[in-house]
């Protein structure tokens, strides 16, 4: 009952974010919310763009010439990686991006789903304990040392401010 | 007039106090609150889980200062309504509970589960696993991410049960019980749908010029692709948004096709709709959003069919034990009529061993060139 209610309640929000006033992508209101890709955007404006996301690379290496400077890339990028990094460095599961960066952005459902792609079951873990890292560690223990000292440190700043 | 406030807080009282709670998430959430493991335990609780190592002091001490946790855990297990609390309304952004959290609490209720066992008290060890199965079902809400985790949860809770079995003589009492109760379990299919038609809804929303912006920011890589998805949003008209919403639909009418198709084929029509998307992302723009909310449906379909046959091998081996149980020695041969191997479609590979038997799948991993095989020790 209560799923078909949820489900109900789901189709109104769909129907309304689809037909009502036909709101217009706002550029500007963009702009100001991500000013990082808009920079990105204006910067490469002049460069042609490339195509494809999901399988880019089959496009870019059709042409030997790219094939060729594509390997001599990756030699150097090797070389170079290998020169500056333990062997212990080399993998990065790593899938938060230098814009994602809140922990709300890295606990959306889209932003987890890119990180499974680039790194399966282990770097969503690794995403969502970034995310809630701001929360910081509990403490494991406290005795009752530890206590009493708090206490009376409370008691003693209660009782100056009554003085 | 006090009479009448009397009544309603008499009406009132039980359900407020009532325990557990209605919705089990509440106490997957206190449990979430209070939980604290350094990243060294959790890898041993899951490696004590799977069988990879033995039992320890240290596990031991762990999993019984963490008593009340693990029985909250299991409470919120028994109840039979989830509710995460999701907020659907936006779209692909709809934010995710702690999965890090589940990951933990998963090690540490199957630690719990597997140290009963070691002092010979598999119905509680096996009713734990059965704990965790339920946990899963939780998890089997529509997003894709929860999907994959529940997934992840019903396989190690699949391993877990096998080293139970392993260690376990064979016993046609508590044997059929575990049958029964997998059989509960399967009832309430742990399935696919709702992730596919939560991801169609999720699309949807997101495909709207005031929400846009947000799905691609956190969607995809910083990069070509990504720069020439802005560009397009950037020229995008009304039509441009209903032309892609036409095009999605399309799209996941095909993905939802797949995953009702057997093993090898449905792996194969989910690689020629990526390929598809690719081609037509260079030329038509109505693909544009489609591309950019794209999901691994064929890793997924993947990881699905590699579970399923994982719990088939298992509910198979159950058999097999029965049948040591109930004449003393391992049959000769696979019997008849018991679940298969999905990526070929056929029985598994039955081989004896010295100290049990092996169940070997006869197709390889859809991605990897392997061939699943699972051992069962019995007990002599």
């Amino acid at each position: 009952m209560n799923k078909q209610r949820n489900e109900k309640r789901l189709d109104e929000l769909i129907s309304r974010a689809i037909n009502t006033e036909k709101p217009q992508f706002d550029a500007e209101k963009w702009k100001r919310k991500y000013p990082d890709e808009y920079q990105t955007l204006i910067s490469r404006a002049s460069k042609k763009a490339s195509t494809h996301r999901p399988n880019i690379w089959r496009i870019t290496l059709r042409n030997p010439i790219t094939k060729l400077a594509a390997a001599a890339v990756i030699i150097l990028a090797i070389r170079f990686f290998s020169a500056h990094q333990d062997s212990s460095e080399q993998t990065d599961t790593s899938t938060v991006s230098k814009v994602t960066k809140s922990p709300v952005e890295m606990m959306t459902a889209l932003s987890l789903e890119r990180a499974f792609r680039h790194g399966g079951i282990e770097a969503v873990e690794k995403q969502c304990r970034e995310a809630f890292k701001p929360l910081g560690l509990q403490p494991g223990s406290i005795s009752i040392e530890q206590m009493l000292t708090e206490f009376n440190g409370n008691s003693k700043s209660s009782e100056r401010t009554r003085l | 007039m006090m009479i009448f406030a009397v009544l309603v807080l008499l009406v009132s009282a039980p359900s407020v106090l009532a325990y557990p709670p209605d919705n089990a998430a509440i106490l997957y959430y206190k449990a979430f609150m209070l939980y604290q493991a350094d990243d060294e335990m959790n890898d041993m609780l899951l490696r004590f889980a799977k069988g990879r190592i033995e039992l320890n002091e240290k596990i031991k001490e762990f999993v019984n200062n963490n008593r009340q946790i693990v029985n909250t855990v299991l409470d919120a297990s028994e109840i039979k309504h989830c509710d995460w609390g999701l907020d659907y309304s936006q779209g692909t952004e709809v934010l995710l509970p702690p999965l890090h959290k589940l990951r933990q609490l998963l090690g540490l209720v199957l630690a719990d589960a597997r140290i009963p066992a070691q002092r010979g008290d598999y119905k509680t060890a096996l009713s734990r696993c059965i704990s965790v199965y339920k946990m899963a079902q939780h998890l089997n809400e529509r997003p894709v991410i929860l999907y994959i985790v529940g997934i992840a949860f019903n396989a190690v809770t699949n391993d877990c049960i096998i080293q139970i079995l392993s260690d376990m003589p064979p016993d046609v009492e508590m044997l059929t019980w575990l049958k029964c109760q997998l059989a509960h379990i399967n009832k309430q299919s742990f399935s696919i749908k709702p992730t596919l038609s939560w991801k169609r809804q999720a699309g949807i929303i997101s495909m709207s010029p005031e929400r846009i912006s947000d799905a691609v920011h956190s969607g995809i890589d910083d990069g070509p692709f990504k720069e020439k998805v802005l560009k397009r949003i950037l020229a995008a008209d009304e039509q441009f948004f209903d032309r892609n919403r036409e095009y999605w639909n399309r799209y996941m009418d095909n993905v939802e096709a797949a995953f009702d198709l057997p093993s090898p084929q449905g792996y194969a029509k989910l690689k020629k709709l990526d390929e598809e998307l690719t081609e037509e992302f260079s030329k038509n723009p109505d693909s544009t959003l489609t591309a950019s909310l794209f999901t691994t449906w064929q890793r997924i379909y993947n990881l699905s069919t590699r579970w399923n046959t994982h719990s088939n091998a298992l509910k198979s081996a159950i058999e097999i034990y029965m049948m040591k149980a109930k004449t003393g020695k391992l049959p000769d041969a696979l019997p008849a009529g018991l679940p298969g191997d999905l990526f070929s479609g056929k029985p598994f590979q039955y081989t004896q061993t010295a100290d049990g038997f092996i169940l070997r799948c006869r197709g390889k991993d859809l991605e990897k060139d392997e061939i699943y095989e699972y051992e069962f020790k019995v007990k002599k």
